[in-house]
């Protein structure tokens, strides 16, 4: 007795505590358990508007006339910028030639296909960013023509004497952003809708036994597409550039939730991946590899993008922090959310596509701990 | 003419008073240890009065006179007062559990035991005094490893720990009076403000750090008034010349407590609320208790005591733990009887040693719990106490130091048995005030 006594004291002095599962048969351990529900939204109902192309990590031009969702016509604007320094002699020299290099990173259509374009002159500044596909820049003179072979890599388009004289003071001043407005590229003749990453793309000038790249700046697409078709099947259709992406709404007052904290929350699409490669031969169909979804409220309007994620086996996982936090503030009966918007990201945009829905739909699956 | 005024001028009670009076409420019999696994059921573990004799004598002391504290758990008492008496404590609780399976927990939980002060507005005749001191305390932590099935999604581990705690408790601020309506008889009244918060935690870590810890807390904020009624009845020369027995008994009446509660989710510096706050009430039932205390001379004394509480009374519109509305109820009528006895060598000898004028005191009790986690079984508590009153330089003035060893439940079935250890450091000034200075 004493020496347990004598234990029990010296503990108490030094304050210790090992809680151990003793009383686990008190408590209906069960509350303590975690349980993962999950909701389904209603329906997948196509957000009105068009797609934001403005300000996007890739610009789109070209013509193409896909078996199962239409045509789609796309021209690009690019403006570049002036590089950070030019060296003396490329400032007091002449510029002799200009090479305008396009970093080929897509395509949509029928590869291996001649694709003719006009090269035009922006003369108005254009505001890329948040631009939406079915805005329009009014295209200036054409500066020449250019064509290349689809699939074949990266685009070179000399520019044509006239124009380097024209712009030769300007391209060596320090002010040529205040002048220069960009290019348009619209298309002509084409099978195929190509891709060009903003970095990569450039214009290089040469002058005074010089050269320089001036950087793209901003750009944006301007898309004109049929209605992307419906199906019977309960499935629907997505494709950046072409569609403002699906909303999903959750019942987050679902009683399975109720005085429930979030352990954890994801959103799963599960896609359809055979939808992409069920093309005729030679015509290129990308999926959508990426996709991003933000949620909206109407009042206060509002728009925050609370996850993105990569398509890994066919499936979707959209995890993170934000979108945690929405999830357990929707739980909680405090937010604002009325609404999620599933879209293509911006820094990875395309022109790919999905077959999201049916069987398997989007699915936001909520790991919680419910009061007892 | 003589003008009142306060004589004391001890730098520590002073300090003492100010540091009793300025303890945050919620520090009193509350801590953020953690104790028995019992307390989490009903309104959390009852506590004793706050008084040291009693405590070290076996919990009890209703026929004891109040002399050297104030007794607010028997307001006839106060009419004893003839000091003014300011009293604090600090406890150390340790407690072992024990299941059916032998596995054993330790945890430990300090607090403030309480604070009382008395004062005598007619010398061993009529007396006042507050106290604010726990009337229930919850602290205790289960913790559990397991497994969960987490559907589908990367995963890296399905392990959690599951985390189940409370802490909080009921305090209560006392006001009673005692009078001495005959030199054989004492009446007394107290007003009481029973407040507190009970807190349950669930808390839930994974190991797959894709998932975030989660803690829910219900906190149910509890406040009421009651009163309680004391008598006091002693004669001397009972068995020989010297001696002295006291009857003493008191009814506390039933307690209504308006109950608010709130589930929240988060840390506890910003929890989020989830759902509607629930508004309820309880009704604890009265309380009664009776006791019996002998001094054979000064050097003697010896007390017993039985309590009786009938929980089965009880009703709430709030589940707790024990117990849901219109459901299985764990309530059951508590009692108490307990013993002790007080050895005081030195009797009026103020000159004697510190040895002689140091205080035993022993005792012994048996308990009956109010609430049991099981319908079918009742959680019964015994120990033993004992304590040691030290004499300081300050005339009056004591430190107390107890210790109660107790066992509480059965490791029987899903049930605990505690054994505890209970240390208790109590402060009791003493001082002359209100005393009427003749002037030259």
């Amino acid at each position: 007795m004493f020496r347990r006594l004598a234990v029990l004291l010296i503990l108490v002095l030094a304050g210790c505590n090992d809680p151990g599962g003793v009383g686990s048969g008190l408590i209906d351990t069960i509350d303590g358990a975690p349980e993962v529900v999950r909701l389904e939204p209603a329906a997948l109902v196509p957000e009105a508007g068009a797609d934001i192309t403005g300000g996007t990590a890739r610009f789109f031009a070209g013509l193409v006339e896909d078996p199962d969702l239409g045509s789609m016509s796309a021209s690009a604007y690019v403006d570049f910028s002036a590089p950070a320094s030019l060296s003396d002699a490329f400032r007091n020299g002449t510029v002799t030639r200009a090479t305008l290099l396009l970093k080929s990173a897509f395509v949509y259509g029928y590869t291996g296909t001649l694709s003719e374009f006009d090269l035009r002159t922006v003369d108005a500044e254009f505001i890329g960013v948040g631009s939406t596909a079915d805005s329009v820049i009014q295209a200036g003179s054409i500066i020449a023509p250019f064509e290349f072979t689809v699939g074949s890599g990266n685009v070179e388009i000399p520019m044509p004497a006239p124009w380097v004289t024209d712009w030769n003071t300007a391209l060596r001043s320090a002010t040529f952003g205040g002048s220069f407005h960009g290019f348009a590229l619209e298309p002509r003749v084409a099978r195929a809708v190509s891709g060009f990453d903003m970095t990569g793309t450039v214009l290089k000038v040469y002058a005074g036994g010089d050269s320089a790249y001036f950087p793209a700046l901003t750009n944006f697409t301007h898309v004109e597409a049929d209605p992307l078709p419906a199906r019977t099947d309960g499935r629907v259709v997505f494709q950046d550039g072409r569609s403002a992406g699906y909303r999903l709404t959750f019942d987050f007052d679902d009683e399975r939730l109720a005085l429930a904290g979030l352990a954890r929350g994801f959103i799963t699409i599960e896609v359809d991946t055979t939808f992409a490669g069920t093309t005729p031969d030679g015509f290129v169909r990308p999926l959508a590899r990426s996709l991003t979804i933000d949620a909206v409220s109407e009042d206060p309007p509002a728009r925050l993008t609370v996850a993105s994620a990569n398509l890994i086996d066919g499936v979707f996982y959209l995890e993170q922090s934000e979108l945690h936090t929405i999830m357990q503030r929707s739980i909680q009966g405090d937010s604002v959310l009325d609404y999620f918007i599933l879209r293509a990201p911006l820094a990875e945009n395309g022109l790919g596509v999905l077959l999201l829905g049916g069987a398997k739909p989007p699915t936001a699956s909520l790991t919680v701990l419910k009061a007892e | 003419m003589s003008i009142p005024f306060i004589r004391s001028t001890t730098a520590g009670f002073a300090l003492f008073l100010i540091l009793a009076v300025l303890s945050p409420a919620p520090v009193v019999g509350q801590g953020t240890d953690y104790g028995s696994v019992y307390s989490r059921f009903g309104l959390g573990e009852r506590s004793l009065p706050f008084s040291p004799i009693a405590q070290a004598m076996g919990g009890g002391g209703v026929g004891l006179g109040g002399t050297s504290y104030a007794n607010l758990a028997n307001p006839a008492a106060l009419s004893d007062l003839s000091l003014t008496r300011a009293l604090a404590g600090f406890r150390l609780d340790m407690v072992e559990s024990t299941d059916a399976s032998g596995a054993i927990s330790q945890q430990t939980a300090g607090s403030l035991s309480g604070f009382s002060f008395g004062v005598p507005l007619i010398e061993g005749r009529f007396g006042v005094a507050i106290a604010m001191t726990p009337y229930t305390r919850t602290g205790y932590r289960v913790q559990l490893d397991r497994t969960f099935v987490p559907g589908e999604g990367i995963h890296l581990s399905d392990k959690y720990t599951a985390f189940f705690e409370g802490n909080g408790g009921l305090d209560r601020i006392s006001l009673g009076t005692g009078y001495r309506v005959h030199p054989n008889l004492s009446l007394g009244v107290r007003g009481d403000f029973t407040f507190g918060i009970l807190e349950d935690v669930q808390r839930v870590q994974f190991v797959d750090p894709a998932y975030e810890e989660v803690r829910i807390a219900r906190a149910t904020r509890l406040r009421g008034f009651s009163a309680g009624f004391g008598a006091k009845a002693g004669t001397a020369s009972v068995i020989r010349d010297g001696d002295y027995l006291s009857l003493g008994a008191f009814v506390d009446t039933p307690l209504h407590l308006t109950a608010e509660r709130v589930v929240t989710v988060g840390d506890s510096f910003e929890p989020d609320t989830l759902g509607a706050s629930i508004s309820g009430s309880m009704d604890l039932p009265f309380s009664f208790g009776v006791g019996i205390a002998y001094q054979s001379g000064v050097h003697l004394a010896v007390v017993a005591d039985a309590l009786y509480e009938p929980w089965s009374r009880f009703e709430s519109d709030l589940a707790i733990s024990g117990m849901e509305p219109g459901g299985e109820s764990g309530m059951k009528d508590r009692s108490r009887m307990s013993a002790g006895l007080e050895f005081y060598p030195a009797g009026r000898d103020l000159l004697a040693g510190l040895i002689k004028r140091t205080a035993y005191r022993i005792g012994a009790f048996v308990e009956k719990s109010y609430v049991t986690p099981d319908p079918d079984r009742i959680i019964r508590s015994y120990g033993l106490t004992a304590g040691l009153s030290l004499p300081t330089l300050f005339p009056g003035t004591r430190v107390d130091i107890n210790v109660e060893a107790g066992n509480r439940g059965t490791s029987d079935d899903a049930l605990v048995q505690d054994r505890y250890l209970r240390l208790g450091v109590n402060v009791n000034f003493a001082d002359r005030w209100f005393v009427r200075r003749p002037l030259n």
